[in-house]
């Protein structure tokens, strides 16, 4: 384990040299650097606190801690021709150092109406609007993403693994485009300690080995994202889920239906995202569900911009349930003995973002929840919150 | 097997970076009759990031929060500070180069007289950089007519 990190140490800071190097060694060094600025690099991160007293919720976001950090590079090195080299690493609070993005990435535009790109390596997938940035902590919405899009299960596709993805774009005479993105990759692998970016995880704790997925976006754009709109299918395949304190292992498929749209005008901004989640596991079956899970929730938020210095969500609003139909979880709860707020959740949420600088932001975040369930990672045990409780989160983020 | 991926991906990256180097400079001119509205608009969201056979565009801005926000107002229909936030986002995923923002006007004109692709933002206008062309499109109103001027820069 030691000598992998150290590998995956030395590769980063070969890299980084090779880039670096490269960078310098083709703009001659002279007055034009500022100029011929091929290489960007980006040094991001935040400290997060949050103050409240839900034992469950820390230990399931930090381990107990009433803080997290997180720090990353991200760099990208735009060559002369269509190439360009985009690479992130970053470390997300109790998760261990990884690459986020590595990618070798082609870009051509056929004619004034169509255009693609292409990527290869470890890509990154963006399975919605708040997932585009998420992982640069200035760049991202809100502090805590909404649960409803961004769980632990989806958390698999949203960051992407290793394959390709092409994105062609066609560009109308009235300056709207049509894109399409198609991903293939294999998952990055989750286990208990990825979870510091969602919020909340599967009701289940456990091991997943990702098999592969598929990804199909299409998205509808107004030339300046006004209106922006998209569909979203993923397929998950191959999986293998292997419970905490179970010797068995258990196939899982799973699919994700997603639809957003969003608005965009002056200093207003809206949107809303809503998904539908299945997951075929015999894992369910055997403690008396079916093997068949339907999850559905969505998001909504307004976001308005004060003024150059101040920018807030001013309303958020997430619902999701484990099982369409079962609305206030009293199915679920029935099956598996827990408190029907277990299965359901809602969350009312508000941020106000304060531009310190350029490069550095405050975020205030309030939620207000109703329902909510975690797993105790020692025990496997469900740990029920109560009915109402609040969470209230505070970050500085920095971004050079 | 992540190994073997990792590997093709870096040995890839090395490929192209031959490739790179081993072009010949491409000699072009801009086509002026593709020059509109809605090009220079998908230029600055950063949906067009490379300029035909030229390469990634690399853009300028000027650093006055006002012109600023009165130029995005007026032609891409959002704040300055929202702009700025867009922007961000794409940047960071590598999805297209930062754009410099320098300390005044001039400077941005110099940044772009003296490179063959990139767009920059002045005070009455926006001043497009070709091979050996640089063209402004002046757009005093921001509206869908500008007027354009042509000059060579030797």
């Amino acid at each position: 384990m030691t000598f992998k990190i150290i590998k995956t140490k030395l590769f980063i800071i070969l890299f980084y040299s090779f880039c670096i190097t490269l960078s310098l060694a083709s703009q001659n060094i002279n007055s034009q650097i500022l100029q011929n600025n091929s290489f960007n690099i980006n040094l991001f991160g935040a400290i997060t606190y949050l103050f409240q007293n839900e034992e469950g919720f820390l230990e399931f976001m930090t381990d107990g801690d009433d803080n997290y950090t997180t720090i990353g590079i991200m760099s990208s090195y735009y060559f002369k021709n269509s190439f360009s080299i985009n690479t992130q690493i970053s470390k997300q609070g109790i998760e261990d150092l990884d690459i986020d993005f590595l990618t070798l990435r082609y870009s051509n535009t056929v004619n004034n109406n169509f255009n693609y790109n292409f990527e290869i390596g470890k890509i990154r997938t963006n399975v919605g609007f708040l997932s585009m940035g998420r992982l640069n902590p200035k760049n991202s919405w809100g502090i805590i993403l909404p649960q409803a899009l961004y769980s632990d299960t989806i958390k698999r596709y949203a960051s992407g693994g290793l394959g390709f993805s092409l994105t062609p774009t066609y560009v109308f005479d009235s300056g709207w485009d049509l894109t399409f993105d198609f991903s293939f990759f294999k998952p990055s692998e989750s286990n208990n300690e990825t979870l510091v970016n969602t919020f909340y995880g599967p009701v289940t704790d456990g091991k997943y080995e990702t098999g592969y997925a598929i990804i199909m976006k299409t998205s509808l754009n107004s030339i300046t994202d006004n209106y922006q709109l998209y569909y979203l299918f993923a397929l998950g395949q191959n999986d293998k889920f292997s419970p905490s304190g179970l010797n068995k292992d258990y196939d899982q498929k799973s699919m994700l239906n997603q639809i957003g749209f969003q608005y965009n005008v002056s200093k207003f901004a809206w949107l809303i995202e809503a998904r539908y989640y299945q997951m075929w596991n015999n894992f369910f079956k055997d403690i008396g569900d079916t093997k068949r899970q339907n999850l559905f929730g969505f998001n909504i938020t307004t976001r308005y911009w004060f003024s150059p210095k101040i920018v807030a969500n001013v309303f958020g609003y997430w619902y999701w349930t484990d099982k369409i139909g079962d609305w206030n979880g009293q199915e679920k709860a029935d099956i598996y003995g827990t408190n029907r707020y277990a299965h359901i959740q809602h969350d009312l949420y508000t941020t106000l973002i304060y531009n310190f600088s350029k490069n550095i932001d405050f975020k205030f975040e309030y939620h207000k929840m109703f329902g909510g369930a975690f797993i105790d990672c020692e025990s496997n045990n469900m740990v029920d919150v109560p009915k109402q409780w609040d969470v209230i989160a505070t970050q500085i983020s920095f971004n050079f | 097997m992540s190994k073997s991926i990792i590997f093709i991906t870096f040995m890839l990256i090395l490929f192209s970076i031959s490739i790179s180097y081993s072009q010949s400079p491409i000699i072009h001119k801009f086509n002026y009759e593709e020059i509109d509205l809605n090009k220079l608009q998908r230029i600055l969201m950063l949906k067009t990031t490379y300029w035909e056979k030229l390469g990634p565009i690399q853009i300028y801005f000027f650093d006055d929060y006002l012109k600023m926000n009165q130029f995005t107002s007026k032609l891409l229909s959002m704040s300055y500070t929202k702009y700025k936030d867009y922007v961000n986002r794409i940047v960071c995923e590598g999805l297209a180069k930062k754009p410099i923002i320098l300390p005044h006007s001039i400077c941005v004109i110099q940044a772009v007289r003296s490179e063959k692709n990139a767009l920059g933002v002045i005070d009455d206008g926006i001043i497009l950089s070709g091979q050996n062309l640089v063209k402004f499109v002046c757009v005093k109103k921001y509206g869908v007519e500008g007027e354009f001027y042509d000059f060579q820069d030797n």
